[in-house]
């Protein structure tokens, strides 16, 4: 059964949000719903028509990053400007407090995962990723940040071990943790059955990932919406969350190209 | 056919008794003129284009009181001295704006400027993007709010919207000591200036989709009061209060008007009106009545041409003309085209005397 990436979910729009929560949208909603996933042209020009009646940019920000921010400092004014709004509007109506907090999680989620496109900038991620993923956090169940923070961890800067532990504590039934954790034990010991063993299980849930890893040039460079365990998707997305960090850990690319045959 | 037959005569008639120098000497109606050069006639550019898009020199000017802000000069001659290698030269514009400690949002205005000043020289989708893009950079986003009602909105409704939110995000940037110390030259102060083109539009709006009376008296009142901001008049207000007025027979404004700018004494968009005026309070022999649609007539022959043969006049789009123009005439009309229905009487007034204007060219010519 296929589900959402984490990466889809930070880019969902927030009246779709809305929808799933039965909230009645705005005019201005109304007309960027039916501009959103049209050719760039209509889009545009029913966000912008929107104008008259939304008065936040939250949405405009959004397909703005999405589709032609370019630069980083570009890319963190929209989504802090977003961050502002939302906790104003949480604020203002109490009503839909949740929405907006959960709003708030993926809009930092995304400016996480922003941070991370720079080397320089990537000790801010870890920051937001330690903050998200903190036990007094309602959020510690985000559908996919485990397995993203997970496949990143060897590039970190600072590895806090109640943090780690608590992502590796979590059941070896997704190749999403699997290959993180055979990659992990393999940094600590490049000698370690458990490395190895954790690695076969990995082949086993999903023996399409080497694809994706041992060639640089494979590696994908976006995120995919859905995957499904097992299958290629699946395979892109780990790919793209950890490809780096195999090749950042000596010997790691080697003892993957060996176990997969 | 009768329409051509006297615009091409009309043309031929007047392009060759125009001595070349004209062109130029007569230009200054009060307008602010782009890409002036001596000895090429300027285009105008219309109050709907001087009030719907930022001019070039905004960025400019913002720039240059960013940067002088804090300077102590004592002389023309230091003020000189200081912008000369600035204005010679982007590079050291640059080099000056870093240097005069911005603050962000200074920092932001400045660009949301550019973006925007590029967004209003594209079309179609980059600059829908480009609007989309000034959003970034701007919690006050007249023009964009202006660019969207012009642009894109669809129903009455929507413009109304978009630019009551502009005029309503405009009086917020108004400073409450400059507006009092800026009384009567809004238009030199750059903040200034988008709040004056949000109120114009506004007006223009109210007046052009006239549903109710009261909407047609609160862009009047707009209008005159922009005139009070600005009192030269920079946009062109004038020529459309001129036809409203007109339209509406308040004739005594009219008058007012004509004497507040003596600088539009030669300027048929002023001397039609005014012709028309005379018509109807002095009746058709007055002197003065002639003289008015007799000058008129030598200012823009087009626009008489276009009376007489009343069909089909378009709208013009575009957003300059040239003096003496048939765009020039056609523009008359966007803003003057629903009074000028002549009944028989007035066609036989109009008739004889652009018959005598065609005749004293004939004799010039010959």
């Amino acid at each position: 059964m296929s589900q959402f990436t984490l990466h889809h979910l930070i880019t969902t729009p927030p009246f779709l949000f809305k929808k799933y929560e039965d909230i009645e949208l705005s005019k201005g909603e109304q007309l960027i719903e039916q501009g959103w996933e049209m050719n760039t042209r209509t889009s545009l020009e029913y966000l912008l028509r929107s104008l008259y009646e939304e008065t936040t940019l939250i949405h405009h920000r959004l397909y703005y990053l999405i589709h032609y921010a370019k630069t980083q400092d570009e890319k963190i004014r929209c989504l802090a400007a977003n961050l502002d709004d939302l906790e104003l509007l949480m604020k203002q109506d109490k009503k839909n407090k949740k929405l907006y907090s959960l709003l708030i999680a993926f809009q930092s989620l995304f400016l996480a995962e922003v941070f991370w496109e720079e080397e320089f900038t990537r000790h801010n991620a870890e920051e937001l990723w330690r903050c998200t993923y903190n036990e007094e956090n309602d959020f510690t169940d985000i559908a996919g940040l485990p397995a993203v923070v997970m496949n990143r961890i060897p590039l970190f800067k600072k590895t806090k071990k109640a943090f780690t532990e608590r992502l590796f504590s979590l059941p070896d039934d997704s190749a999403l943790f699997t290959y993180a954790k055979a990659l992990s034990l393999y940094s600590k010991d490049s000698q370690s059955k458990k490395a190895k063993e954790m690695l076969a299980l990995s082949l086993q849930l999903n023996p399409n990932v080497p694809e994706f890893i041992l060639t640089k040039k494979r590696i994908p460079k976006n995120p995919v919406d859905e995957i499904e365990p097992g299958q290629i998707s699946e395979a892109k997305y780990i790919g793209y969350l950890s490809g780096e960090s195999w090749w950042s850990v000596k010997g790691a690319i080697d003892f993957l190209k060996l176990a997969s045959g | 056919m009768l329409q051509n037959f006297f615009l091409i005569l009309a043309e031929i008639l007047y392009t060759c008794s125009m001595k070349p120098e004209q062109v130029v000497v007569d230009w200054l109606y009060g307008y602010e003129t782009p890409n002036e050069i001596e000895g090429v006639p300027v285009a105008f550019s219309t109050p709907h284009n001087m009030m719907r898009a930022p001019r070039n020199t905004e960025i400019h000017n913002t720039q240059i009181n960013y940067i002088t802000r804090s300077k102590d000069f004592s002389s023309i001659e230091e003020i000189n001295a200081f912008l000369n290698p600035i204005m010679l030269n982007p590079n050291n514009m640059y080099k000056a704006l870093d240097e005069a400690n911005l603050s962000e949002e200074e920092i932001d205005h400045l660009a949301y400027l550019e973006i925007i000043n590029e967004a209003y020289q594209s079309t179609g989708e980059r600059a829908m993007r480009l609007v989309l893009q000034s959003l970034l950079y701007s919690h006050k986003p007249i023009d964009a709010y202006l660019w969207i009602a012009n642009h894109l909105s669809k129903t009455p409704e929507e413009i109304f919207q978009m630019l009551s939110m502009a005029v309503e995000t405009a009086e917020l940037t108004l400073d409450k000591k400059k507006r009092k110390s800026e009384m009567g030259q809004f238009w030199n102060c750059h903040e200034f200036r988008p709040f004056m083109r949000a109120k114009a539009n506004l007006a223009d709006f109210l007046y052009s989709y006239n549903t109710s009376q009261e909407d047609i008296q609160q862009a009047i009142e707009t209008m005159e009061t922009l005139l009070e901001y600005d009192l030269q008049d920079h946009m062109g207000i004038r020529f459309l209060l001129m036809g409203i007025y007109s339209f509406h027979e308040v004739f005594d404004k009219m008058d007012a008007l004509y004497q507040r700018f003596p600088i539009d004494h030669q300027n048929p968009l002023f001397l039609y009106p005014m012709a028309y005026k005379q018509y109807f309070t002095l009746g058709p022999s007055h002197e003065s009545t002639k003289s008015f649609l007799s000058d008129a007539i030598q200012k823009n022959p087009y626009v008489i041409t276009l009376v007489l043969d009343n069909e089909n006049i378009p709208s013009y789009e575009g957003s300059f003309y040239h003096k003496h123009s048939l765009e020039e005439a056609f523009y008359f009309f966007n803003t003057n085209y629903d009074y000028f229905e002549p009944d028989d009487k007035m066609l036989l007034w109009l008739t004889e005397a652009f018959q005598t204007y065609m005749k004293s060219q004939q004799e010039g010519f010959s």
